[in-house]
């Protein structure tokens, strides 16, 4: 398939149209692969299990020292005096930093907002006012402690109703407007097709603030020698970090090195460089140390935040055959005090891109609220749109007495909604479709639907639910990797992506492998190293893999050629006679000769340059609307005497194109999955609406799901939809998984009670509240 | 502010013997990671919610940052370095690695140490859940986990 | 374990602590024919896992097993457990001035008290936390101590009205040694309810417990946990072992709950919770 062949940048003001790299094209997989789509074992399982894997809040430095962040106990206030003089006595004090002597530095988000690193206005519960240094960890700790600060209240709120109804927001989303203003899509003509509709339905639903809760908390340790940091830091992307760190110091680029060899979890909280990246660095320069920031569990509520809360008014119209006629939506989500990384939490792109509908509007408020600023989270907004966009969806299929996998079928766009761009998938065929029969018959969709249907209600109800997604997952530039095989056959290979226990490293091994014949356990993967491996974006959104994985492919082909080539001369056999496997090169026995091989270190040894070098880099994406499908049936019992949800039974299906590891894949299933169970039914950071303060920071009150809260039968189905937009045929799947399951519970859950249950999470205290309301009698 | 005051402390971790002066108090989980430099043990949350800090302490499984330094005197510790033996790798170890058990990995040491200890008194399949209930994995969902703990078991 | 928790949280600065798990006279579990006598030291898990506790007293080796984590049942001891501090989040963060903090004020009142109590909840609305606890009183155990020797369980746990400050009875450097339960052939069962099957508090739980004779249950007693400042006992006396007797006998019991704002639906898994319960024993009766 053809890539798009320019881009369009903007040079002083000026629109240049930059014409992509030629590159021959490779087409993509055919069905027969060796190494690609096996269960290849985690290149990084070994040191994974025996602990010698080495995390940054692993790391100790000779000499390293330890910073400790003193943070706001107010929501929003005026810091009055600020006395460290106890601080400074405890043993092993070193150094204390106030915002006056960073009042230049600020973090700045992906629209270029900005937070500032410590304040002396804290406008949220938890904000940074100072970093204190200190010998020891517990030193640091006490330290912290020991500093008094005396604040001036300021009136606030973290009630995002309130602040929009105050007129304090702004515009969400990726195009965002000034203050006191929404940001406004439209398409059609919402008012006229509802006035025209004889079917509409119109709900409000909210979600609750979520907190990634990665179980390695956000920590980094630097270090700062003859001029350059060296900076280990739990993260998803070094590159990243690298340059907003160089920003942050007002220093030259390559004189910061990230590495981020093995991180523990990030689920979009460690994209960026955070406070205590800088304050490690900052520090380290300062104190000719080595520094140490680690954020305790109860930081990591407040720092990076997580998915913020929101309420999402949604209005449809059907007509009578099934037709979705039009969309309005109003979505208010919190943002923070700074509107900083606004673009996380709106939930409403979702509404307009997912089906065929002529007339939608929708409406987004970022409301200013003194909570932490949005920090994406795994697929950010879709995952509160899903909520109610797809429980809106079961609802009017159920207004019009349709099957409401029938609904979302017959209203399948084959163009996306937005950019009119034709959705990549082979014709005749949608990813959706796909999903949607294939869990459906799996799950057994039409016989259970009937039989919950018809099931007296005795004190356990049982429901059936259905919900689906779309994410845009295709990858793409920029990504360079390079492959190197020495002459004992060991393969390297350098790419920049972080793995974040994805199996990132693992997928790229097999991926390599497969083109240069290297077996994967005779790869040694480089990544996430700034000094090392070749620019590329963070891996985030779902895009790592169809991101680097091509780039792979690209540089693993050009070992190929030469590995190729030179066997030909020596087994005296044309190149495409010679199959490169099992770390030999093999030509196959014909009628006349019997097989020979040789092994790739000979290769090697013999060529010109005693190395095979490849690079590959991603090509561009064709010009259409790449995305990645997934649809999840849901079984439930609900207990009406204890409002207890039980999720007995259910199926994931996703689509992501070519599938290169089914074991990862499902991994991700099966891990997204529970997340969103997570989201549906136990998690929420809870607020004092008194005080500002979250009352549960912590892994005990904020319930993120145990090995108990599992379904019973949890299946976990790819789904290889053929795709042919970069060479490896395959889209991205970190998302996707997460997005419908809330909505498919609360579906399954209306299913079985009959009630629409309308806020997250779905506790016991919801469900018996909407059976017993708690104004009748009990 | 008092200074800390440092104690003799001894105890037998992965069959060595290892004394050294720390504070009574400090939790056990610094101990083995600062002193006897061991960071196989994880710390997740320092708070006893999570259960990546797992090891054994006289052959039971305990949140090592719940566990004062104190309390583990004259005892014997077995942290995930201390499974393998004679440089092969323990059962579970292995199988956790064959079956995808390990994502991220920051929980896997702790997770594996209760699966070890479920595995010396292995019971049913609900068992072996509850065995594992004390120990949070925020990126396999458990099915993998699950899975490698059968397969181990089945061994 | 508690106490390291609240050290952590700046809740407590104690100047010396004193290490007891190096005495083992307060370790060890004894059962014979006149009951268990339970060293407070010993941990949940030994608990659980006692073979003669399951069989003569269910309802603590259920409330034993319930607890938090197969971790922190290793080393969480019985003693500490029903000695534990408020499950109550403004308790638990330094920056509340509570009521139990000294302080002139119960935030969780009129704040975010979905999890608090809907009896005995004028004061403070703090919920016992202790498993345990529930099962023993329902179990009529005694507390052995190092100072005043024995306190029924009934009287050790002490309402905020009773002393805001300390949650039982036990005088300043009093010592929890022993608990004894009496064998009194009372069947009893535990269950609780709660929002995730593990490393959760319980929503509400209850421990029953009765005597039977053919289709009555004799003394019968249920005590409910996480509802009230005190494990909250409900003495239901002679009843029927027919679902009708016991849905009307949990619907009284919990006639005069005060739930609070945000946790009515407390009062619904409290009926629930004693329904069950006494089901439980009522079907044991087959």
């Amino acid at each position: 398939m053809a890539s798009s062949e320019y881009t369009e940048v903007v040079v002083e003001g000026r629109k240049v149209r930059l014409r992509a790299p030629a590159a021959e094209a490779i087409p993509a997989y055919g069905a027969a692969t060796r190494v690609v789509g096996t269960a290849a074992q985690r290149v990084d399982a070994l040191e994974k299990v025996t602990g010698r894997a080495v995390y940054p809040s692993d790391l100790r430095l000779p000499g390293m020292v330890h910073a400790r962040f003193v943070r706001s106990a107010r929501a929003h206030a005026r810091i009055t005096s600020m006395d460290l003089s106890h601080a400074e006595k405890v043993p092993g004090f070193l150094a204390a930093i106030g915002p006056s002597e960073l009042s230049e530095k600020s973090l700045k988000d992906m629209l270029g907002r900005e937070l500032p690193i410590l304040t002396e206005e804290p406008k949220y519960y938890g904000e940074e006012i100072l970093a204190v240094c200190a010998e020891t960890d517990d030193a640091a700790r006490a330290a912290a402690r020991e500093v008094r600060i005396t604040y001036e209240t300021l009136p606030f709120s973290v009630d995002p109703e309130e602040r929009v109804r105050a007129g304090q927001f702004v515009g969400g989303g990726w195009t965002p407007t000034g203050p006191g203003r929404p940001a406004v899509y439209e398409r059609g003509n919402v008012q006229k097709a509802m006035a025209a509709a004889n079917r509409i339905i119109e709900r409000t639903y909210r979600t609750a603030p979520n907190v990634h809760s990665s179980i390695e908390p956000h920590a980094a340790v630097a270090s700062y020698e003859e001029g350059r940091w060296t900076v280990w830091e739990s993260t998803q992307g070094v590159f990243a970090v690298r340059e907003e760190l160089a920003a942050m110091l007002g220093a030259p680029l390559l004189s910061v090195r990230v590495i981020g060899t093995h991180m523990g979890g990030g689920f979009g909280s460690k994209v960026s460089a955070g406070k205590y990246t800088f304050i490690a660095a900052y520090l380290a320069k300062k104190l000719g140390r080595p520094v140490r920031c680690v954020q305790d569990r109860s930081e990591e509520f407040v720092s990076p935040y997580g998915r913020p809360p929101s309420v999402v008014t949604i209005k449809a119209a059907v007509r009578p055959d099934g037709k979705l006629l039009a969309i309005e939506q109003k979505g208010i989500h919190a943002a923070g005090p700074y509107g900083f990384g606004a673009e996380w939490g709106h939930a409403e792109d979702m509404a307009a891109e997912m089906y065929a509908c002529d007339n939608v509007r929708t409406e987004t408020y970022a409301a200013l609220t003194h909570t932490p600023p949005p920090c994406a989270m795994r697929a950010p907004g879709h995952a509160q749109a899903a909520f109610s966009l797809e429980q809106m969806m079961d609802e009017i299929a159920r207004e019009i007495g349709m099957d409401p996998v029938e609904f979302r079928l017959k209203n399948l766009p084959a163009r996306d909604p937005v950019s009119g761009k034709p959705i990549a998938v082979p014709r005749g065929s949608h990813g959706l479709a796909e999903c949607l029969k294939k869990g459906g018959e799996l799950f057994q969709w039409k016989k259970r639907r009937k039989e919950t249907r018809d099931a007296p209600p005795p004190r356990f109800r049982r429901g059936v639910g259905v919900a689906a997604t779309a994410w845009s997952a295709g990858g793409g530039p920029p990504a360079s990797v390079v492959i190197r095989i020495h002459a004992d056959g060991v393969a390297e290979l350098f790419a920049g992506a972080a793995d974040i226990g994805t199996g990132t490293r693992t997928a790229l091994a097999q991926i390599a492998s497969e083109e240069t014949g290297v077996p994967v356990d005779r790869i040694r993967v480089t990544n996430a190293d700034t000094a090392l491996t070749s620019y590329c974006l963070p891996s985030y959104g779902s895009l790592t893999l169809a991101s680097t994985g091509p780039a792979v492919r690209r540089a693993a082909v050009a070992c190929r050629r030469q590995l190729l080539s030179i066997a030909s001369d020596i087994l005296e056999a044309p190149e495409k006679n010679i199959v490169l496997a099992g770390g030999r090169a093999t030509r196959p026995a014909s009628r006349k000769t019997p097989e020979s091989s040789v092994p790739i270190a000979k290769l090697v040894e013999l060529s010109a340059s005693r190395e095979i070098v490849g690079l590959g880099e991603r090509e561009g994406n064709p010009d259409m609307s790449i995305r990645s499908h997934g649809a999840q049936f849901v079984a439930v019992e609900v207990d009406t005497e204890t409002g207890t949800i039980e999720v007995t039974d259910l199926v994931a299906v996703n689509d992501s194109g070519r599938v290169i590891n089914p074991t990862m894949f499902k991994s991700q299933q099966y891990g997204g999955v529970t997340m969103g169970l997570g989201m549906g039914l136990t998690e929420e950071r809870v607020y004092d609406l008194e005080t500002g303060r979250p009352l549960n920071p912590n892994l005990t009150d904020y319930k993120v799901p145990t090995i108990l809260d599992q379904p019973a039968a949890f299946q976990a189905v790819p789904l290889e939809v053929p795709y042919d937009g970069n060479n490896l045929g395959a889209k991205g799947l970190g998302e996707p998984p997460i997005i419908p399951t809330a909505a498919a519970v609360a579906n399954a859950v209306y299913d079985a009670i009959g009630i629409r249950l309308a806020a997250l999470p779905l506790t016991p205290k919801r469900v018996i509240d909407a059976l017993h309301p708690p104004e009748s009698k009990p | 502010m008092s200074a800390p005051a440092e104690e003799k402390s001894s105890f037998v971790i992965n069959g060595k013997s290892w004394s050294g002066a720390v504070h009574p108090l400090k939790r056990l989980l610094d101990t083995i990671r600062e002193d006897v430099g061991l960071t196989g043990t994880k710390e997740g949350c320092g708070e006893g919610e999570c259960g990546a800090c797992t090891v054994f302490l006289d052959g039971q499984v305990v949140m090592s940052c719940m566990v004062p330094t104190c309390q583990a005197e004259g005892k014997q510790i077995t942290t995930i370095e201390g499974l393998a033996e004679n440089g092969r790798l323990h059962p579970m170890q292995e199988s956790f690695a064959q079956e995808g058990g390990a994502q991220c990995g920051i929980c896997t040491p702790g997770m594996i140490m209760a699966a070890v200890a479920y595995a010396r008194d292995p019971g049913s399949a609900e068992d072996m859940r509850e065995a594992l209930a004390g120990n949070l994995c925020r990126c396999t969902g458990y099915i993998r986990i699950f899975e490698a703990v059968k397969k181990a078991m089945a061994k | 374990m508690d106490l390291l928790d609240l050290m952590k949280s700046s809740i407590r600065a104690p100047g010396r602590l004193v290490n007891l798990l190096t005495i083992d006279e307060l370790k060890g579990i004894d059962v014979d024919t006149s009951g268990a006598t339970i060293g407070a030291l010993a941990t949940l898990a030994e608990i659980a896992d006692h073979p003669d506790l399951a069989r003569m007293f269910p309802a603590l080796a259920l409330a034993a097993g319930h607890a938090a984590t197969p971790q922190v049942r290793n080393v969480a001891t019985i003693g500490g457990n029903i000695l534990q501090r408020p499950r109550c989040w403004y308790f638990r963060m330094a920056q509340y001035p509570c009521l139990k903090k000294g302080g002139d004020t119960c935030f969780a009142m009129d704040g975010e008290n979905k999890y608090h109590a809907i009896f005995e909840n004028s004061l403070c609305a703090m919920v016992h936390p202790s498993n345990t606890a529930v099962a023993l009183l329902a179990l009529d155990a005694v507390v052995r101590t190092a100072g005043s020797g024995e306190i029924p369980i009934r009287k050790f746990f002490v309402t905020p009205d009773q002393d805001i400050l300390r949650e039982s009875a036990l005088a300043e450097g009093e010592l929890v040694t022993q608990l004894f339960i009496p064998a009194t052939g009372a069947r009893s069962h535990y269950l609780e309810f709660r929002e995730r099957q593990s490393f959760d508090w319980a929503l509400v739980s209850a421990a029953a417990a009765a005597e039977l004779e053919g289709q009555t249950l004799n003394n019968a007693r249920v005590v409910l946990g996480s509802v009230a400042p005190i494990p909250w006992r409900i003495d239901l006396g002679e009843i029927a072992a027919t679902d009708e007797a016991l849905d009307r006998a949990a619907d009284e019991a919990v006639r005069g709950a005060t739930p609070l704002a945000k946790n009515k639906y407390k009062v619904q898994l409290a009926r629930t919770a004693i329904r069950r319960s006494l089901r439980e024993l009522a079907r044991a009766t087959e």
